[in-house]
């Protein structure tokens, strides 16, 4: 019996070194701190609607959102909303992206982030828990706690900032949807962008 | 100055028409581009020669047009009223690991072909833009502008042959329209995908890329294992896969004297076949029925008939519905049990009983006291054979029951050469189905039997009874013994000797109990020594443990993934060997081919790392592995070439040229 509990034990762990988040099934519970010190949960968030982005200041695909402040506005938009809007940051200790609660702040302020919390998680725990693979990865919860929307932010994966006026934004889509009580339409896409570095 | 002043200067200056066959160079971190332009001029409607080359500083890379996990294909585009790009040719990439993440793209160089069409004569030039993504672990985007001459008249004329075969030599390296590589079918099965991909001949090399993004997990090796006619492509289905369509695929075999590089379009989802179900239900009662004729397993199945001339008709039957009952519950139970354990966690593979140095202790006993019955040693007759204790003699139904559960334990082990792959490929059906196979291998099984004890006017065909009857019973002891002598073989091995002593003392006291049965008339004086006997065993049961199994032979390194992928990343070919002490196969395998000087000298020769994963005892991560193979039962081989991350899986039974073919030439190298 013992040995039967060990193996379950130990194909769950392997389950949990790296997963992807399944649209339609419950979102992965994630327990972190932010850059100010303060602890988010999924379970805090129930009710709303949930925002996940995969920052990494010098990937060029965040910068491609962040420098022509198109995340900021979407951030802005639907803070308005009362959409929770947490940008993770899963780069290890070391790697590329890697901040410190300090720089985090002056990261995060200088780039105008509008997001409701920046959360550190630089033992890759969550990011692997929701299979997180490129900065930016972006994932939409809804206040059932299910995940809607796995994938990328919009339609296009170039690096080019000009390209984002045309571009079909999922993650927009996704809300839009979502709030208005309607099924999200594109529910997953392939992200692009840079590797998470774990 | 502007582009047109350039141009016209060039013209004044060398004095020849600008049509100018070149190369146009740009640059970015990490990355020398050139976009190639060997044509002077290209005749109006025909293919435009052009391409783009990438050289990238060692360690960083650009993508395939599936990046995998993370990353973007070079984008290109051209503006141009005088041609049109129609499309990019990819060569085949490799498998790039970035930490949990696998991308598909180029290292060093890449030279990818454009399939440009001159659309109408006339003279100007074509605006090109580039983008590219360079990723060592942090990623780097390029932007590149260029702008190339263009002339369209009547006919191409070359002026940079050298660059022509410089493309095509890339363009040989791209997927060829014509292939007799062909996806006949594909299944979903729980979390994986099987594909069945049809090529002309066994391929030395095998590799297959996922054309769409969100099919398969990017990062999962695929396993792969031939069967006459077809590669069986077995992965990991990514998360967020939907299960409609199975996409496109690049896929790489090299064949008997030619190499093909396809892009394969999956077929239409199959249907659920009745007529698979129906064959696989066949087989296994075929297999059901071969498996009464297993050294182990005949002789007490025969003893069983013979004692029939003593029964009425009536119980005949009942005994005969009642054995296959037994067998076929034993098979369900056993079927059950393996599929609630793998849904668990996947880490139990048939035959696996005999990972429990326990039973194999028990079953060694059992088989030695059923030869000494058979030799009449003692008085119970067959009774044991039907594991009846006394209190039940004369109640001979529970008897073919328990007939009935002994005949499948003990056939178990001899079922994995005949039914492994089968019994593999069950337990990745719906467990409904499978369990439907299992209860037809049961069937099966029991079917021989059945139909002597529903018609026992068959039995009047068999030989008289007689004193042969008597002789053939004590023959029968023989490959009792030979099974009793096997299993403490096996046991030797899961623990040790003393395992060995603890199973022999256990025999030695049943002897001595079975002689003081007559001896000691009081039944007290009977129960002191049973008493004594159980805590006996109580106490030394748990000893039973199993002890560390390590492969015996030092040209064989103990299995590990980790071990099995450090020998690949070093470009070593690898060999792994799954096997166990109580499977035979395996041990007529390694007899009879892999432990041979010959193919011993093969392997050194080709530098092939050799693993040996031994199940012998429970090992959750042997299970796991043969599961990631596609299996759950022993022997399996598998063979990595150098360089390749997928394994090839050879044939259940080896032969020396199974072996001698992996290094042929032209193979795998």
């Amino acid at each position: 019996m013992t040995r039967i509990l060990t193996i379950m034990l130990v194909s769950l762990s392997a389950s949990l070194a790296f997963a992807d988040a399944k649209v339609g099934a419950a979102a992965p519970d994630f327990s972190e701190t932010d850059m100010n010190g303060k602890t988010h949960s999924l379970s805090q968030y129930k009710g709303k609607w949930i925002v996940l982005e995969w920052f990494n200041k010098d990937c060029p695909y965040v910068k491609k959102h962040y420098g022509p402040k198109n995340m900021q506005e979407i951030q802005k938009a639907y803070a308005a909303k009362n959409v929770v809007w947490l940008s993770v940051i899963s780069s290890a200790k070391g790697e590329q992206g890697y901040l410190e609660p300090k720089e985090a702040q002056k990261v995060m302020t200088e780039n105008g982030s509008q997001a409701t919390a920046t959360l550190l998680d630089p033992d890759g725990n969550m990011g692997k828990a929701y299979g997180a693979k490129t900065t930016p990865h972006m994932y939409v919860i809804n206040p059932q706690g299910q995940l809607v929307y796995n994938g990328a932010i919009d339609d296009n994966n170039s690096a080019n900032p000009k390209v984002i006026a045309s571009s079909k934004n999922y993650i927009r889509a996704a809300l839009d949807a979502g709030l208005a009580g309607k099924p999200v339409e594109m529910a997953s896409s392939q992200p692009y962008g840079c590797s998470v570095k774990y | 100055m502007t582009f047109r002043s350039i141009l016209v200067f060039a013209h004044l200056f060398f004095g020849f028409h600008f049509t100018q066959a070149k190369s146009f160079s740009f640059s970015g971190d990490h990355l020398r581009g050139e976009l190639l332009s060997p044509a002077g001029q290209v005749g109006e409607g025909q293919a435009f020669p052009l391409a783009l080359r990438f050289q990238m500083d060692p360690e960083w890379h650009v993508y395939w047009k599936n990046p995998g996990d993370s990353g973007a294909a070079p984008k290109v585009f051209i503006e141009s009223d005088l041609i049109v790009l129609q499309k990019i040719l990819w060569p085949k990439p490799e498998r790039i690991n970035v930490g949990p993440l696998t991308n598909f793209g180029y290292e060093k160089e890449v030279i990818l072909p454009l399939d440009v069409m001159a659309l109408k004569k006339g003279q100007g030039s074509a605006r090109v833009e580039l983008e590219w993504l360079i990723c060592k672990v942090e990623c780097i985007p390029g932007f590149a502008e260029l702008v190339i001459p263009v002339t369209i008249s009547a006919e191409t004329v070359i002026q940079d042959t050298e660059m022509v075969s410089l493309i095509d030599s890339w363009r040989a390296k791209t997927p060829q329209a014509a292939s007799t590589l062909q996806i006949v079918s594909w299944s979903l099965q729980d979390n994986f995908v099987e594909m069945k991909i049809k090529a002309n001949s066994e391929p030395k090399a095998f590799e297959i890329f996922p054309i769409d993004p969100m099919i398969v997990k990017n990062a999962v090796s695929p396993t792969l294992k031939w069967d006459i006619d077809r590669m069986t492509v077995r992965w990991e289905t990514d998360s967020n896969y939907s299960g409609a369509t199975m996409g496109s695929w690049l896929v790489s075999a090299v064949l008997d004297g030619a190499s093909e590089l396809a892009e394969l379009a999956a077929p239409p989802k199959a249907e659920f076949k009745w007529k698979t179900l129906f064959k696989a239900l066949l087989f296994a009662f075929l297999g059901g029925a071969i498996l009464n004729l297993m050294p182990c397993v005949f002789p007490v199945l025969s003893i069983k008939v013979l004692s029939f001339s003593k029964d009425s008709p009536t119980d005949l039957k009942i005994s005969g519905w009642l054995y296959t009952l037994g067998v076929v519950l034993s098979f369900l139970i056993l079927g059950g049990l393996l599929l609630i354990l793998r849904a668990t966690g996947e880490s139990f593979g048939w035959g696996f009983q005999l990972q429990n140095p326990m039973i194999v202790g028990g079953l060694s006993i059992l088989f030695a006291l059923i030869g000494f019955s058979f030799l009449g040693w003692f008085e119970v007759g067959d009774s044991l054979t039907r594991l009846s204790p006394r209190w039940t003699q004369g109640n001979g139904r529970l008897s073919a029951l328990g007939t009935g559960i002994l005949a499948t334990i003990i056939a178990t082990p001899c079922t994995a050469p005949f039914m492994g792959v089968a019994l593999g490929a069950s337990l990745t059906l719906p467990p409904f189905f499978a369990m439907v196979v299992f209860l037809s291998l049961g069937f099966g099984m029991a079917f021989p039997f059945l139909l002597l004890c529903l018609f026992p006017a068959w039995l009047k065909k068999l030989p008289r009874p007689g004193v042969w009857m008597t002789r053939l019973k004590e023959f029968f002891a023989f490959p009792m013994f030979v099974t009793t002598l096997w299993l403490l073989w096996v046991l030797g091995y899961q623990s040790g000797v003393e395992g060995v002593l603890l199973a022999v003392g256990f025999l030695l006291f049943t002897g001595f109990l079975i002689w003081l049965k007559p001896v000691g008339q009081k039944r007290w004086w009977l129960l002191v020594v049973w008493i004594f006997g159980f805590a006996m065993a109580l106490r030394t049961l748990p000893q039973f443990q199993p002890g560390p199994s390590t492969s015996t032979e030092k040209v064989w390194q103990n299995y590990s993934e980790e071990n099995v992928q450090n020998a690949l990343a070093k470009n070593h070919a690898v060999f792994v060997d799954f096997t166990a002490k109580w499977c035979i196969t395996c041990q007529v395998n390694k007899r009879t081919v892999l432990e041979t000087e010959s193919i011993q000298a093969l392997f050194k020769s080709n530098n092939v790392v050799l693993f040996q994963a031994d199940w012998t005892n429970h090992d959750p991560l042997i299970t796991q592995a043969l599961s990631r193979l596609g299996r759950n039962s022993v022997p399996v081989y598998a063979f990595y070439s150098s360089g390749q991350k997928t394994p090839i899986l050879l044939p259940e039974i080896l032969t020396s040229q199974t072996i001698e073919k992996l290094f042929q030439p032209g193979g795998t190298k």
